[in-house]
């Protein structure tokens, strides 16, 4: 029971700066979670937040202008049982290559952009398959790969994935092409599914189709799962727990149902105004004011004082709200609930 | 596949009709013809004065009274049917004769050229795009402006003052004096390998230094798309990322301008044949304009076209086979 429970990934203090011609830009700062297996993990936030540089750290997949800063740990439970620390990985370690794709896989906002155009669906498949032995249990054979990529694209929904295993991205529709990114990313049966927008580019109804099916595949193979995005709507459908997160730091997180039920912090509440409801009839939509800063100009204090509609003068511009519990595993970062909660 | 070659295949022939009229007006233009020009030649300081009639009697002779488009007719039958290039008045024998060996030597310091240009400039120009902006990178940033800038007849010269000096090589030509005449052999063989060591590097100097810095920039672009990170992302090795996915499409643009290469080179070609003492078309091409020897001119002209024509069919097939875009979506 105990070692069911434990978590598969504890990331603590994560703090990633890029270098840039102004010097250091930090675009992740402290950010703190835990994920179980099986559980899915939703990652909200606008464009800039730092969702995706977070979860690329995971696989240490940064632009070479980045950089972990020494502090950050990211504890990730191997197949084998045995703990690796991610964040001590040096580049060029061969068990970052085991990682990749063998414990943590990827499916990208963009499946177009993500595949590449001059090799087939099969190819690039049976890839990830030649890469792992370890994770799909010994060295396989051409036929063999071939068989298992076209069972993973029939799992995927993919309607005649013979054809399909031989032929290239730009001849799938675009949700064809997602099903068979995910299909990709699930061959190796990893243990950690990292999502980053996965349904952004498509539209509604087939967004609704691959929600679906990634849940549906998530249960199935009982991984864990983190999504990224900034559709709050998305995370109501999808995750189990939730992380808001704004300009690099969490401002508020918790059980998906408590988070979206009773927001606590100013700019999930915004975040949650801004997302049309039906049974609101025709309120209207209250968008969230002003733009999010640029990293570069983070705001002293709590980084969403300057758009914060409840900023109490003279104390948010100055010191980092503290982190306060306001029900069961349901944590805020800000000063309005430091009194109540205590700490 | 095959309905693309055959298609492409058919554009080449097209291209071909049309650039062997173009060729064609291109001889007749120069005013006057080879019958005055002869004329001259034979009697200019003899005393002979030399009449209408005689002109047109050479004129005659040489079939030059024909009309137009039966002697069009005439050349390019002859060509096709028989590789007949049709005569060169000034040398008196047939153009083949003229052109002959000179056609080979010229092929192979094309290809020699061509080939130096690829094995450098593919390899250094993906190496100076992962290595961006490290010393290796602008180093070698510098070393191919300088070779766009210096002039090639210049490095002919500096190489081959280096080849005299230290290397005690023979100066120019593209065999020593005992292989002159000597007939084919191995040893002549690598006589001429040695020769062509140095017009090759004069000849693929520029181009590299252009084809590099095309190389790294497409690769530059291509190193940052998703789906580079999307390989990585699958656990592969960064040496077989690299080489698989962008170095893949990095070459594109040099394949698919392998036909402006040839034409450089071949440009260059008659000033660093001038510098090294080489016996090639370029030169020839320039001699017979002055000589209106213009059946000699149209079959350099047209073989120069023909090898860019059959060069660009080749580049577009083997694009194809690179890039399945292309392959299936442009046919």
């Amino acid at each position: 029971m105990s070692a069911a429970a434990a978590a598969l990934l504890r990331v603590r203090d994560l703090t990633v700066d890029f270098r840039t011609d102004e010097g250091w830009v930090r675009a992740v700062e402290e950010v703190g979670f835990d994920l179980r297996p099986g559980r899915t993990l939703g990652l909200v936030g606008e464009s800039g937040s730092g969702k995706s540089v977070s979860t690329r750290a995971l696989v240490r997949l940064l632009p070479a202008s980045a950089r972990i800063a020494p502090g950050s740990s990211m504890r990730f439970r191997l197949r084998s049982g045995e703990e690796m620390e991610i964040a001590a990985l040096s580049p060029r370690d061969r068990r970052l290559r085991r990682l990749r794709g063998g414990e943590i896989a990827l499916i990208f906002q963009e499946p177009m952009a993500a595949f590449s155009p001059v090799y087939t669906i099969g190819h690039q498949m049976c890839e990830a398959l030649f890469a792992h032995p370890e994770a799909v249990g010994g060295r396989l054979s051409r036929a063999e790969a071939r068989e298992r990529a076209v069972e993973m694209l029939a799992r995927v929904g993919i309607a005649n994935p013979a054809l399909r295993f031989d032929q290239y991205p730009f001849e799938l529709s675009g949700g064809m092409r997602q099903r068979a990114m995910i299909a990709l990313a699930l061959i190796t049966r990893p243990q950690l599914l990292i999502a980053d927008e996965p349904t952004t580019a498509l539209d509604v109804t087939l967004q609704a189709q691959i929600l679906d099916l990634m849940q549906e595949l998530r249960a199935e193979f009982g991984m864990a799962m983190i999504f990224i995005t900034h559709d709050m709507a998305v995370i109501a459908q999808i995750a189990d727990e939730v992380a808001v997160m704004y300009l690099g730091r969490i401002v508020e997180s918790g059980p998906a149902r408590e988070v979206l039920r009773r927001p606590k912090h100013p700019y999930t509440q915004a975040l949650l105004r801004a997302l049309p409801r039906p049974e609101a009839g025709r309120r209207r939509l209250v968008p969230v004011p002003g733009d999010i800063p640029s990293p570069r100009e983070r705001p002293a204090g709590c980084p969403f004082h300057p758009r914060c509609a409840h900023r109490l003068p003279g104390r948010c511009d100055r010191a980092l709200p503290p982190v306060v519990e306001v029900g069961d595993g349901h944590r805020v970062a800000c000063v309005l609930f430091a009194e109540e909660g205590g700490r | 596949m095959l309905r693309f070659i055959l298609q492409r295949a058919i554009g080449m022939v097209v291209t071909m009709f049309f650039v062997s009229i173009m060729v064609f007006v291109i001889m007749e233009l120069p005013p006057g013809d080879y019958a005055d020009r002869y004329a001259f030649r034979k009697f200019s300081g003899t005393g002979v004065v030399v009449t209408e009639e005689d002109i047109e009697s050479i004129r005659k002779q040489f079939g030059l009274d024909r009309p137009a488009w039966e002697r069009y007719l005439t050349w390019i039958w002859g060509i096709v049917t028989r590789f007949d290039f049709g005569p060169s008045f000034a040398f008196e024998t047939s153009v083949t004769d003229v052109i002959g060996e000179r056609v080979g030597l010229t092929l192979v310091l094309l290809v020699a050229t061509l080939l130096l240009t690829y094995l450098l400039s593919i390899p250094i120009g993906i190496y100076a795009a992962v290595r961006r902006q490290s010393l290796a990178d602008y180093g070698l940033t510098v070393v191919s402006y300088l070779g766009l800038a210096i002039p090639n007849f210049m490095l002919a010269l500096i190489l081959l003052y280096i080849g005299v000096t230290y290397f005690d090589t023979t100066v120019g030509g593209l065999f020593s004096p005992e292989f002159e005449k000597a007939p084919w052999s191995w040893a002549k063989f690598r006589d001429l390998l040695a020769h062509l060591f140095v017009p090759a590097v004069v000849l693929a100097w520029s181009a590299t230094a252009l084809q590099l810095q095309t190389v790294r920039a497409t690769m530059s672009d291509e190193l940052h798309k998703p789906y580079v990170d999307a390989a990585r992302a699958r656990g592969l090795g960064e040496a077989k990322v690299i080489l698989k996915y962008p170095a893949r499409l990095a070459i594109n643009p040099v394949v698919s301008t392998i036909g402006f290469d040839i034409n450089r080179i071949f440009s260059e070609l008659p000033i660093v044949a001038l510098v090294l003492g080489l016996p090639e078309l370029g030169e020839l091409l320039l001699r017979s304009f002055l000589d209106l020897d213009m059946y000699v001119a149209g079959a350099i002209l047209l073989m120069l076209t023909f090898v860019i024509v059959f060069m660009n069919f080749v580049s577009d097939i083997v694009l194809a086979l690179l890039d399945p875009r292309i392959r299936l979506e442009g046919g």
